[in-house]
């Protein structure tokens, strides 16, 4: 309805589309921009590196954050250095990021990955501390060692807040990956807004965000898929028929 | 661990099905905790024997430390002087998987059925036969239904049963139970009081049972611990002479009798720790 009045505006001349364009143009130029083949290369490009920083910080993360939950020593030795460097805009490192490894793809997914760790790190070692401490007690009884101990009690015992991290990361290194391409890439989705801007080609841009906002609602849809299947137990019951 | 076998006299009637309860000595446990305002003495030279097989019931006001009595029992809790000493020599495994809580007692990210084997599962029971296990215990319990549902789809008392089935079916000789039905309505409790007391006699292992209901530790031990209030210590041993099941008529009279008196016991205990006169 609104994509239809906003449509007819333009068409009808009632407005320009100068800074607004319509959204079938938008559409023209995705179109377009697909048969030659350099969205495909954009998208693969953003995507990449979007996956591969959120995967590796994610992961290093999570890995660093249930550690830390469980070993308070290992909680007092390392939270003042995270209590330092977590308030650190992330992308602030990015400069410092491209001296240590490069202007290459290493630098950017990097910097990516610096971005999802920290709310996945925080969010899993509030998840292990919020267990309940019988459940820690009834595992102990039942002879638990460490290893199963992580993996059938801390684990999936923090998988609530494990999601919650996993969400902020997610949105976090999305927002890391389009900065950095914006700043320092000839490709992605990020480099495509830059050069719309400064070639002010309007209707790309629009084409762009659009993009930009389908994957974030997969992105999104994606982690409650996740969520869904990997723990069910969260869902509410369905009714049996 | 530190605590040494020790060989109890072990009676005629409980020699019967010898290796499926266990026996311990709980010998001048005791056991302070520090806090800001200073140290805590939780438990005072707690002492008492419990024979293989034996269902010995713990009454006390509550803060009295039955339950730190228990994780330390249990080896959760390190006492902090004094021991428990165990029968035979794999002793200190006794109460291994054996513990049942009164609340949370399930994971709630476990099936029904995993939940049931999980003690089998951390002894490195392979996958189908801690399954086949748990399936026939749930079956038996009439949950047999349930098995691939998850706890918060249960009602409490369900629940409830599928934590003393994770310790049934662990096959512990000793099972250490803290109020398990404390947060039951009336008839679960005595539908699973009745469950308890069935299973029991049949695979007679020790039972060591915390509750805050008179009535119920003297229809289910075979004695009654009545502990003091803090500092936690025994007040009195009371033997319960009567044949299972109890509560009928002709049981009556000392049950109400063992009843006023541990009431008696336990109503001083409360005055002197709550300063009522």
């Amino acid at each position: 309805m609104v994509l239809a009045v906003w449509e007819a505006a333009v068409r009808s001349g009632l407005y320009s589309g100068l800074f607004l364009p319509a959204p079938t143009a938008i559409l023209n130029v995705l179109a377009r921009e697909l048969a030659t083949g350099k969205l495909a290369t954009h998208l693969t490009a953003t995507l990449s590196r979007l996956g591969g920083g959120l995967a590796l910080g994610s992961a290093a993360g999570l890995l660093l954050g249930l550690s830390m939950g469980w070993s308070r020593r290992l909680r007092e030795a390392l939270n003042p250095v995270i209590a330092g460097i977590h308030p650190i805009p992330k992308i602030a490192l990015f400069p410092l990021l491209i001296v240590w490894l490069g202007v290459g793809e290493q630098s950017k997914v990097v910097a990516v990955a610096v971005g999802a760790f920290f709310p996945m790190l925080l969010n899993s070692m509030a998840g292990v501390r919020n267990i309940n401490p019988v459940h820690l007690e009834l595992a102990r009884n039942s002879g638990a060692g460490t290893g199963q101990l992580f993996r059938r009690v801390l684990l999936p015992g923090s998988i609530p807040m494990i999601l919650t991290g996993l969400r902020v990361s997610a949105n976090v290194a999305f927002l890391s990956t389009i900065g950095v391409e914006m700043v320092a890439a000839k490709s992605g989705l990020g480099s495509m807004l830059w050069l719309s801007w400064q070639l002010f080609r309007i209707d790309m841009l629009y084409a762009t965000l659009v993009l930009i906002a389908i994957i974030g609602i997969c992105l999104t849809a994606l982690i409650r898929w996740m969520g869904e299947r990997g723990a069910p137990w969260l869902t509410p019951s369905r009714e049996t028929a | 661990m530190k605590q040494r076998p020790v060989v109890l006299r072990v009676s005629a009637e409980a020699s019967d099905s010898a290796g499926s309860g266990a026996g311990f000595y709980c010998q001048e446990v005791c056991r302070f905790f520090e806090s800001d305002r200073g140290a805590v003495t939780a438990l005072d030279a707690v002492s008492f024997a419990v024979r293989p097989s034996e269902f010995v019931c713990i009454v006390g006001p509550s803060g009295c430390g039955k339950s730190t009595l228990l994780r330390i029992i249990a080896g959760l809790v390190e006492p902090s002087s004094g021991r428990i000493m165990f029968e035979g020599k794999d002793g200190a495994d006794s109460a291994r998987g054996g513990l049942v809580v009164q609340e949370n007692g399930t994971f709630p990210w476990m099936t029904v059925l995993d939940n049931v084997a999980f003690g089998l599962e951390m002894r490195g029971v392979a996958r189908k036969e801690r399954h086949a296990r748990a399936a026939e215990f749930l079956d038996r319990a009439g949950l047999g239904g349930f098995a691939r549902h998850y706890p918060h789809e249960l009602s409490v008392g369900m629940r409830q049963r599928v934590g003393i089935g994770r310790a049934f079916v662990a096959n512990a000789p000793l099972l250490l139970m803290d109020e398990p039905f404390g947060a039951l309505d009336a008839q679960t409790r005595w539908a699973l009081q009745s469950e308890l007391l069935r299973v029991w006699s049949m695979h007679r292992k020790t039972v060591v049972f915390v509750t805050h209901d008179i009535e119920e530790a003297i229809l289910l031990g075979d004695r009654v611990l009545v502990m003091t209030g803090r500092p936690g210590r025994i007040r009195e041993d009371i033997r319960v002479p009567l044949d299972r099941p109890r509560g009928a008529a002709r049981d009556q009279p000392l049950i109400g009798e063992i009843k006023s008196h541990v009431w008696n016991l336990l109503e001083e205990e409360v005055r002197s720790s709550l300063s009522i006169r």
